[in-house]
Order: C-alpha cells, then sequence, then structure tokens
C-alpha cells in the first residue's frame, strides 16, 4: 500500500504490448545465434573491454546554480552535481548558470543528460516523451578572481554519443507564429547544430520509441583552452528554442536532468559507450546478473565488424517498435526494500498539499474489525479486509449504488457517504439482505440486478394517483415503479440509438461529436483546444466515449447535469429546463437524428401512414401509441404535408440539413413526406416519455 | 427554471393546462420568488422540489442582483489604484530582505528590484479617492463607489486564484459564488437563466468553467455561457428547414402527447418539462429582443462605448444591465487580459481603455434608473501584481497575493469608500486586512445571508461557500 505515485509515463495498448514483446523476443533470438555462432564472443568481449575501461580522459563535475532569474523554472540540485529543471516550462528561451571550478586549465565541457523518473518517460528531457533539444550551447568564462572580465569561448568541435537525422519539429513544437512571420525553419539533429550559432537549429536526442529515454552526452571542445591558474569562473547559457508558442507542458522540448563536467585533456569526444554499460564495467565480471551481461553485450555487438549483417537486422527490428502515448499514470515506486517503496504520508492541514501536518501511517478505523495479526502491508491485505462479512460496508454500498440505478435513489439517499453523517436507509433491513445476498453468490452483481429486476416492487407500474406522486415525489416508499429522467449520457444515446445512428463499439479511444468550434478558441477557453470532429460514424459513439475538457465540457452532457469532472460524484442531481429543451429540439447531432429516423420510418414503416407513424413511435418509445397518440400525431404529420407542401420551408433542406436531394426515396415517396417525418421524428424524440425511464 | 410551483401552489398536476402555466407559473414563480424575498419564506421541503426556490435570508436584503466584473489575469493595482510614493522614490533598489523573507513568486526571484508606478494619480471626487490617469471616467464615479486597496488572497497562480475568487476554495469541486447566490435568492426570471456570464477578454479565464460551476450544488445553479453576438445561449436558433410555424406546431404536437402521458401517469415532473418547453419557446423568442442594442439611446452607447452587433467588454456591460433588468439574478464579465509580466505600459493603457469607460457607464445607468440601490457591482482580478519588476527592463511586475485593489458599487456597499492601506511599497495589505474569504462573507452579507448559515449538505458535511473562514467587512455595509 501507499507505493506509488503519478509518473508520466509511455502506455502501450495490448495489441502494441504484444508486438513490443515480439519484437523483443527477435532480438533475443538473433543475438543468441551470435553468440552460438562465434563460441569465442565471452572472450572477444573481454578484450573490447580491457580496451576501452580506461580509454576515457578524467572529467570534473561543474557544479553550477541557475541565474535565469524570473522566467518560473525551478531546480532540483543533486549531490553528484546534476540538476533536474520543474515547474514552470518556458518553450522557446536561454537557461542560465553560473559556476566557478578550481582546474586551471580546459580544453573542453561534457553535457550529460540523465534519466530521471520524475521526467516524463523517464527524461533526460522534459518533452511529453523526455526528449530535449539543446539550440546552442553557450559559454562565457572569466578567471575566477576577476568575474568580471568574461569572455566569450569559442568551439572547435562536438561530438556526442548519439544524436538524430537532422529533421523538422514535430507537429506539438511547430510554431504557428512563426509559420505567420516568415516559417518556421527550426531542425534538429547532429550535435554540431549547437555550436553553429544558428538558433534554428539544436542538438536532437530522439532515438525513437523503446531507446529514446537513456542517458545522452555531449563533448564541446575549446579552440583556446581557458587557462587560470586561480580557477576559472563560468556563465553558461543553454539556449532551448526548439519548443512550440505556448508555455505549457505539451509543447516544451527542455532540457531535464543534466551535469556538466570540464576536462584538460586534449581533443577529448564523447564517450560512445552508454552510461548504462560504464556502470556496469566497474563491476567486477564474476559479480554481474545474466542481464547486466546481456546489456553489455548489446552495446559491444554493435562495435563489432563481422556483426553487421545481424546489427542491421535488429536495427530494422527496432525500427518496427510501436510508439506509445504519453500519459499520466500510477507506477509503483522503485527502492531496495518494501520501507524504500513506501510513501510517507502526512494529514494535510485543511486539505491543503502545500500544508503537511502530522505524518501518519496506514491502518483501519477502530470501528470496524481489525486487520489480521501479522498482516502484510499489501493491497491484498486491504482487499480482504474490504470484504470481511464483519464490517459488510462494501457489500452495502455497492448494493446501494445497483439499487439506485433502477429505481433514480438508493435505499441510502447519500450513496458517496454511509458515515455517521449519512442519511439513514429507508429500508435498513432490504439493505443488509441485498448485502447477505451479494456476499453468500460470490460477489455476483449479475445476481443482484437478477434479483432486482425480477422482484414484484421493480416490475411495479410507475402510473400512479397524483395523490401518491404528491406524498412519496421521490418514491422512498417504493409504492409505484421508478420514473426518472435518465441520465445525460442516456439522454443523447437514446436519441442516436432510436435513429439508428448509433455506433455500438466498444472500447476505443475518446471521440469528438459536433460541437461549436468557438468554445474551443479564445475568449471561451484559455488556450486553443483540439476539438476535431469526427469525420465518419465514430461521431455516433456512446456518450460514454465522449471527449471531456474539465474546463469546457461537451454542452449536451452538461446541460443534462453530467458533472465535468472536478470533484468525485456517485450522485447527479437531475434537473428539468429549458436549456435542455433547446438542445433536444435544436441541437445539430439530435436534428440529424430526427432525419435519420425519418428515413428508416419511410423505408421500413410499412405501407400506410398508421404504420409508419407507429414504427416511428415504437423506434423511439419501445410500444405501440394509443388511439389518442396515433390521433395526436397523425394531424400533425397532415398538417405539416400541407404546410410543407405550400412551400413555406424548403423541404430538402429540412429532411437532409443540406442542399441535397435525397436519392433513396421509394416509388411514390416525396421530399415533402420526409420532411413531414422528419418533424414527427423529431417531435418523438422530445418527448419526457422518450428520456425518461418508467 | 425549474417549474414545480403548482406543488405547493395546491394546483392538481392533472388540472394544470398550457393557460395555467402561462399565466400562473412563468409570470407568477418571478412574482412568488419576490414575495418570498420580502417577506416571509420556507425553504425546507420546497427545496427539495425546486432547487430554485429561495431560502429564507437570515438579514434585509440589500442586493438582490449581481453584476461581477472579474478582471482575470490581475490588473496591476500599483499602476490603477494604490499609489505609492515611497515605492517611486525606491525604483531600481532591492526590496528589503526582511520583507521578502519565505516570500513565493510565480516566476521572478523574491528579490528582484523594486519598480515604481507607471503613472501619474490624482485625488477625484468628494471622497477623494486616489486614482491613476488610466482610469479617467472612473474619476467621474468616485463618490459612488468603495475602493478595497487591502484585499489578499492565498494563491499567486491564475486557476487557483480565479478558482479561490470565485468559489472560496483552491481546489476545484466548489459551487461559485454566481452559484451559491442564486442558491440563497432562487431566481427571478423564468425565461433567462438565473446565472449569465460573458468572456470578453483576449482568451477565457485559465480557470475555465469551473468559476461559474454549480459545483455539488444542484446543477442548475451553474453560471451559463453568453455570446454577446449572435445567439446568446447554445442551440437557441431551429435547425435548417424549421421555421418559427413548424417549431409552433412541433411545440404544441409535443404539449399534447406530454399532456396525454401526464393524464395516465399522473408524475409532475411531466408538467414540468411541458412547462420547460413553453420556456424554451419563450426564450427564442424574447432573447433576440434582450441582445439587441440598437434599442438603447444614441446616448446611453456611447456612455458604454457599446457598438451593436460587436463583440466587446462594452457590449456585455450593457447587455448586463438588460439581463438584470429582466431578472437576471447573477451575471458575471469575465475579461481576462490583465496578466502583465510584460509589456504593463501599453497593455494596461490598452485594457483600461478597453473596460473603464463601461465600467463607470455601468454605474452612472444603473444609478440613474435606481437600479444601483440594489444590485451589487464587484470588480476585481484574482490576486495583485509584485512591487517589483519582472523582466529585464523596467515593463512588467509578477503575480502577487499579498496585496491588491478591487472595488464595489450598490447593493448595500458604502459609496465614497477607500478601506485599508498596504505598506509604504505595496507590498503587504497592512490595515483593514480583506481575505477573499471576507469579502465573500461581506458578499452574502448584502445578499441577506449569514455566510456561517448558508450552507449545502455534501459527503458528510455542511459546506459554505466561506468554509470555516470570513469576516462581515462593517466599514463596507452602507
Amino acid at each position: 500500500m501507499n507505493n506509488d505515485h503519478e509518473a508520466f509515463a509511455v502506455y502501450h495498448s495490448p495489441q502494441q504490448r504484444t508486438e513490443i514483446q515480439r519484437i523483443q523476443q527477435q532480438i533475443q533470438r538473433i543475438e543468441t545465434q551470435l553468440q552460438q555462432d562465434h563460441p569465442d564472443w565471452q572472450q572477444r568481449m573481454a578484450e573490447w573491454e580491457d580496451q576501452v575501461r580506461n580509454n576515457q580522459p578524467e572529467w570534473t563535475v561543474l557544479v553550477v546554480r541557475n541565474t535565469t532569474g524570473d522566467n518560473g523554472v525551478r531546480y532540483y540540485y543533486y549531490d553528484d552535481g546534476s540538476l533536474r529543471a520543474s515547474s514552470y516550462a518556458p518553450t522557446q528561451w536561454t537557461a542560465y548558470f553560473t559556476g566557478t571550478t578550481s582546474a586551471k586549465r580546459i580544453t573542453a565541457f561534457r553535457l550529460e543528460q540523465l534519466p530521471d523518473p520524475n521526467l516524463p518517460g523517464g527524461g533526460p528531457g522534459r518533452s511529453i516523451k523526455g526528449m530535449s533539444a539543446l539550440s546552442e550551447f553557450h559559454i562565457e568564462a572569466a578567471p575566477a578572481n576577476n568575474r568580471d572580465a568574461t569572455k566569450k569561448v569559442e568551439f572547435a568541435s562536438a561530438t556526442a554519443d548519439f544524436a538524430n537525422e537532422a529533421r523538422a519539429l514535430e507537429s506539438e513544437f511547430v510554431s504557428q507564429y512563426r509559420i505567420n512571420n516568415g516559417g518556421d525553419k527550426r531542425t534538429y539533429g547532429p550535435v554540431e547544430f549547437a555550436i553553429d550559432s544558428d538558433g534554428d537549429t539544436a542538438w536532437g536526442i530522439d532515438a525513437g520509441p523503446g531507446r529514446r529515454n537513456v542517458a545522452r552526452k555531449a563533448v564541446f571542445v575549446l579552440k583556446e583552452p581557458l587557462e587560470n591558474s586561480d580557477g576559472t569562473f563560468l556563465n553558461i547559457g543553454l539556449q532551448q528554442n526548439h519548443g512550440g508558442d505556448n508555455s505549457d507542458d505539451n509543447q516544451n522540448h527542455n532540457l531535464g536532468r543534466f551535469r556538466l563536467s570540464v576536462t584538460d585533456a586534449p581533443n577529448p569526444i564523447a564517450d560512445p559507450v552508454p552510461l548504462e554499460v560504464r556502470e556496469i564495467l566497474q563491476i567486477p565480471p564474476s559479480q554481474r546478473t545474466a542481464t547486466q551481461i546481456a546489456t553489455v553485450f548489446r552495446y559491444w555487438r554493435t562495435t563489432v565488424a563481422e556483426f553487421a549483417a545481424a546489427n542491421q537486422q535488429i536495427e530494422e527490428l527496432w525500427q518496427q517498435f510501436p510508439e506509445g502515448t504519453p500519459t499520466l499514470t500510477l507506477a509503483a515506486r522503485t527502492g531496495n526494500s518494501p520501507h524504500d517503496r513506501l510513501r510517507t504520508t502526512h494529514m494535510f492541514k485543511r486539505g491543503d498539499w502545500l500544508q503537511p501536518g502530522e505524518q501518519v501511517q496506514f491502518g483501519t478505523p477502530d470501528f470496524l474489525h481489525p486487520l489480521p495479526e501479522g498482516a502484510d502491508a499489501s493491497r491484498l491485505t486491504l482487499a480482504r479486509w474490504l470484504v470481511d462479512r464483519r464490517s459488510p460496508t462494501a457489500a452495502r454500498v455497492i448494493v446501494n449504488r445497483i439499487w439506485q440505478a433502477y429505481f433514480g435513489v438508493g435505499l441510502v439517499d447519500t450513496p458517496e457517504d454511509f458515515g455517521v453523517r449519512s442519511t439513514a436507509p429507508s429500508h435498513p433491513e432490504l439493505l443488509d439482505w441485498l448485502a447477505c445476498e451479494l456476499m453468500d453468490n460470490n460477489w455476483s452483481l449479475k445476481h443482484i440486478h437478477r434479483l432486482i429486476c425480477s422482484s414484484a416492487t421493480y416490475q411495479q407500474t410507475s402510473h400512479a394517483s397524483p395523490e401518491a406522486y404528491q406524498a412519496d415525489p421521490q418514491n422512498r416508499l417504493l409504492a409505484r415503479g421508478a420514473r426518472f429522467r435518465v441520465d445525460a449520457e442516456i439522454v443523447r444515446d437514446i436519441a442516436l440509438s432510436a435513429s439508428g445512428l448509433l455506433n455500438a463499439d466498444i472500447g476505443g479511444r475518446s471521440v469528438y461529436p459536433p460541437a461549436p468550434s468557438f468554445l474551443f478558441q479564445p475568449p471561451v477557453s484559455y488556450g486553443p483546444k483540439v476539438w476535431d470532429v469526427e469525420p465518419d460514424d465514430q461521431q455516433y459513439r456512446r456518450s460514454l466515449y465522449v471527449f471531456k475538457f474539465r474546463s469546457v465540457p461537451y454542452p449536451t452532457l452538461q446541460t443534462f447535469d453530467s458533472p465535468n469532472g472536478d470533484f468525485s460524484c456517485v450522485r447527479r442531481e437531475r434537473s428539468n429546463t429549458p436549456l435542455q429543451s433547446l438542445i433536444t429540439l435544436n441541437e445539430p447531432q439530435f436534428m440529424e437524428c430526427a432525419r435519420a429516423l425519418a428515413k428508416n420510418t419511410l423505408a421500413s414503416g410499412g405501407p400506410t401512414d398508421e404504420s409508419k407513424i407507429t414504427f416511428a413511435f415504437r423506434s423511439v418509445l419501445s410500444r405501440t401509441p394509443s388511439p389518442g397518440e396515433l390521433n395526436d400525431l397523425h394531424a400533425l404529420l397532415k398538417r405539416e404535408i400541407e404546410y410543407i407542401g405550400q412551400g413555406w420551408v424548403n423541404p430538402i433542406e429540412l429532411a437532409t440539413g443540406t442542399n441535397r436531394v435525397p436519392t433513396d426515396l421509394q416509388d411514390g415517396q416525396t421530399v415533402t413526406q420526409l420532411a413531414a417525418y422528419t418533424v414527427l421524428s423529431r417531435v418523438l424524440l422530445n418527448l419526457d416519455e422518450t428520456i425518461t425511464k418508467e | 427554471m425549474h417549474c414545480q410551483s403548482h406543488a405547493y401552489q395546491g394546483i392538481h398536476p392533472l388540472t394544470a393546462n398550457r393557460r395555467w402555466f402561462l399565466q400562473q407559473c412563468q409570470l407568477g414563480l418571478g412574482a412568488m420568488a419576490l414575495s418570498q424575498l420580502n417577506g416571509a419564506a420556507t425553504a425546507g421541503a420546497d427545496a427539495a422540489i425546486n432547487p430554485m426556490a429561495p431560502k429564507q435570508p437570515h438579514f434585509p436584503v440589500k442586493a438582490k442582483r449581481v453584476i461581477y466584473l472579474f478582471m482575470a489575469g490581475a490588473p496591476s493595482q500599483l499602476e490603477m489604484f494604490d499609489y505609492k510614493p515611497e515605492l517611486e522614490k525606491r525604483d531600481g533598489s532591492r526590496p528589503p530582505a526582511d520583507l521578502i523573507e519565505g516570500y513565493r513568486a510565480a516566476f521572478i526571484e523574491p528579490d528582484a528590484a523594486l519598480l515604481g508606478p507607471k503613472f501619474q494619480f490624482a485625488k477625484h471626487g468628494q471622497c477623494g479617492a486616489e486614482l491613476s490617469e488610466l482610469l479617467p471616467r472612473m474619476a467621474e464615479v468616485v463618490d459612488d463607489i468603495a475602493i478595497v486597496r487591502s484585499m489578499k488572497t492565498d494563491a499567486f497562480n491564475h486557476a487557483p486564484g480565479q478558482i479561490l475568487m470565485s468559489t472560496g476554495s483552491q481546489q476545484f469541486g466548489r459551487p461559485s459564488f454566481g452559484a451559491w447566490t442564486t442558491y440563497g435568492l432562487g431566481s427571478e426570471s423564468e425565461n433567462l437563466p438565473a446565472f449569465v456570464v460573458f468572456s470578453t477578454g483576449g482568451k477565457g479565464p485559465s480557470g475555465g468553467a469551473s468559476n461559474w460551476g454549480a459545483g455539488f450544488l444542484p446543477s442548475v445553479h451553474q453560471g451559463v455561457l453568453f455570446r454577446n453576438t449572435g445567439d446568446p445561449v447554445l442551440y437557441l436558433s431551429n435547425p435548417n428547414g424549421i421555421n418559427h410555424t413548424i417549431q409552433a406546431h412541433s411545440l404544441d404536437a409535443i404539449r399534447s402527447l406530454n399532456q396525454r402521458h401526464l393524464d395516465i401517469v399522473g408524475d409532475p415532473e411531466i408538467a414540468t418539462r411541458i412547462n420547460s418547453y413553453e420556456l424554451a419557446m419563450r426564450m427564442q423568442l424574447t432573447a433576440p429582443e434582450l441582445m439587441d442594442l440598437s434599442q438603447e439611446s444614441k446616448e446611453t452607447l456611447e456612455m458604454y462605448g457599446a457598438e451593436p452587433g460587436k463583440s466587446s467588454f462594452a457590449n456585455s456591460c450593457l447587455l448586463a444591465r438588460r439581463l438584470v433588468e429582466r431578472g437576471v439574478r447573477f451575471v458575471e464579465i469575465m475579461h481576462e487580459s490583465w496578466d502583465q509580466h510584460g509589456n504593463l505600459k501599453n497593455d494596461l493603457k490598452k485594457n483600461c481603455n478597453d473596460t473603464e469607460q463601461a465600467c463607470a457607464a455601468l454605474i452612472k445607468d444603473l444609478k440613474r434608473s435606481g437600479l444601483l440601490e440594489d444590485t451589487l457591482v464587484v470588480w476585481g482580478g484574482e490576486f495583485g501584481r509584485t512591487p517589483m519588476v519582472q523582466g529585464g527592463g523596467d515593463d512588467g511586475r509578477d503575480h502577487h497575493p499579498n496585496a491588491f485593489t478591487m472595488w464595489m458599487a450598490g447593493g448595500g456597499i458604502k459609496p465614497g469608500v477607500t478601506l485599508g492601506a498596504t505598506d509604504e511599497l505595496g507590498f503587504n495589505a497592512v490595515e483593514d486586512v480583506v481575505h477573499v474569504h471576507d469579502l465573500h462573507a461581506t458578499l452574502l452579507h448584502l445578499l441577506g445571508f449569514d455566510h456561517t448559515q448558508l450552507t449545502y449538505r455534501f459527503q458528510g458535511r455542511d459546506f459554505r461557500l466561506t468554509d470555516v473562514h470570513g469576516q462581515v467587512v462593517q466599514k463596507l455595509l452602507a
């Protein structure tokens, strides 16, 4: 318990995970084959290791402090001399740092970018994929004893252990402002881009999916070594010009965790051996795990010329690695012992996370049954405790919510609160009986659904005397069947379903049905938001799949009381307002449903007006109309055919929403008829009974 | 807008017909809400049925409606209301170390150099209130407003600051002040929403729709976003091909079919639905007239700087007056454009040009029609701006929660008052400090409610706009 944190990680779908597994297995197979074909590989790898073990010059970490001042970025400083940028993320800017080194001679600087669990995807950068782009690397230097005498330092060369191919920026970084002012010419790629005095080019470190979130390094060699017998004061500028227009987390391309070092060695280059491999080489060979040996092998094989064909095969496999979706998620905390993995938890003063109070340990409330003696702190322990029969709160809560779904109100009408301040259950014995039924039937929810649906109470009619409605408006005494307006999502789903437009696919991404575009642009929205209306039948997916912006709720759902995600909500209010009537009358998708229903009705509603009206009525209300209802609808149809026939409105526009003549009418059917049925269908979709469970 | 009045007028729902609704419900509810405001009110059981039923006020109702001018982004009080000669003198020097100890700013380092005011100040009106040259029209109405120079808040970023100012909490999910107002006072308008919101700045407020949300209150209390051109509310216009006659035919059929069902089922909620459709139709008919600013006199349009057909803060102010005249309880104009981290001088000049004339016109206009008497006008942002500079030059200020200025007028606010003071550098509010919670307590007081007693039970406890805080600022009461 309590051993997770909110990580910004890369999500892969189940299909993608299968694909990843396949790729990894194939790579594994090729590597195993290489080892089998070259039985002396261990000896050769050891020889290589001897060659590279001490081939690096000595680097001295340069401890620096940020001096940029007022741009909102905050830095964490670590004992190893590295820093991590956090908080606000400007997107086109230069970060400045100063530091002093006692080194008497400096020939080159090294910039290491390091992974960190606090960065998206594990870093090392701050973009949503954990990447960065360094536009220019600037250094000014002065003798430590005369800091004001800074001079710009010129570079002779730059090397890196990795740089992506030169390419244009991805869409999230493209600047509309630049496009409007001559074009966005920025590119990123080779490390030389960071010293070419061109702010539009940057060193890029994106090795693609599966391989990008690792440590990287670049070495910048000076034209003239810096020589200061009393040490050197340095002013370092990391220009990061390759983000988008909006300073938000999604558009920055900044360095995340990084470290600077200096050396006096002549002409150093960036160590091609990855940091991860270097660390393993520090471990005596006899103490290395199989995974560590495999990691070293995975790098070493790339240095062996005769393995070129196998390396190429593996490279091609990496190219197939699926691009996941960066997202916030719960991740397990890492640590050496279970204790390390636990997060310390504080009482927050008045719920404010900035005001941690007393530190607390997990446990269960005294008034409920205790945890078993010697129980471990796992989630399984908690799960078992939650469903223990000695405190059947969990069972009561869940059956109450099922009851609420069927009757509109729970047996406890505060389903979110079963505490001392909740209201008392209307039928306590029934609640307990249902809770026991749930537990006795192996927690089968289906059993409870069946039990409720097959009960005489549920099967009562909701038709009652006005006195009965007045005496018990919420039907707490269950003297009649349930009758209430359905939830927002179902209001929309009913129209889609009755008209035949509903796309009943299950699962997948969220969708963007039609909505007024101005809602997603300033001045209604703070920043421009993407709402690309689905061009195909994705727009008819169930409302469950409608994308939700907390700051710009989807109007149809919001108007019918769907909460907008600001807080946890297990009970909705049910309002009944004119704005709701305007939605079901005039909202484009509801109108489209009316048109679709009219079309279906003419196509499949049988030969007579009566059969057609009955067809439409049944599609919407799942019953046949009474004679009076049929009479009303007949009268409406007649009235509309006459009125539309007189030419007061354009029947094509009414029936199709366009000026294109419908082509799928059957013999003898007219556009006027289709238009009149559209009016009739719209009336049916707007009845109280249509959106009411009764 | 939730008409269940037949339930407590003793009219049998089965006998409720269209004429009854038109005569009694639409016109009647507003009048009834008023009578309840003025006389003996009952909430209790009725409130469970009709969330728009007014609660029993605790005090005399001084303000019956509110126009809230939310200057999102946070205007610089130091250039508009809070003149600091000492800050001017110490322009360019570092702030005293003890002043900024423990201070956190959004962007700048706390020891950034002090920045003197960028505009000239002068005293105005009989009250002698000090305003900068950016506010020439407001100078004409200073005797009608109360300026609070000692506001203070807890948040220094926009979204939490706005949400705190709007809902009394930095965290999402609480009802907004507008929602609490309609929860307390109910609605006087049956064919307009009780709580109307405009957004007129360069962009929307960073706190989004939660600024006018209902939180856990019944959702009828949430603000309805209006546009100040075209259809004021979404889906007000008929779809392509449907004209007014067909709409009327359709509504006849809907009413008749719903009535048939009501006759059989007996659920008064069906009567409410019938009424909702009648009101929707009425809204379709009356909204264009409401939005038509060309009905206003040339003199009025000029006073506001409003131009019919345009989208502007001035137009929204004039619409706000037209809305409150028609019984809308709460109008909020969100104007997000005051975030002057840089380009302070030019942008402030522009923002004041865009807004101050209409603000002053609104006061004058409400006053001449007598509406100011019981209409509360509130102006302010979510926090203030730092006495320290942001950016390399001398033309920007960062977010500052410790001190800022708001003004209010009408509805029981004492006119011609300048309340409170900041220290000599304008860093901290030091005299008659008014926290956001105190402001809320005071505004609710004017609306007739003891802020500790206007509560709603949610998740096991009684919630208030002011949570466990808030003191009514007596010095602001007329």
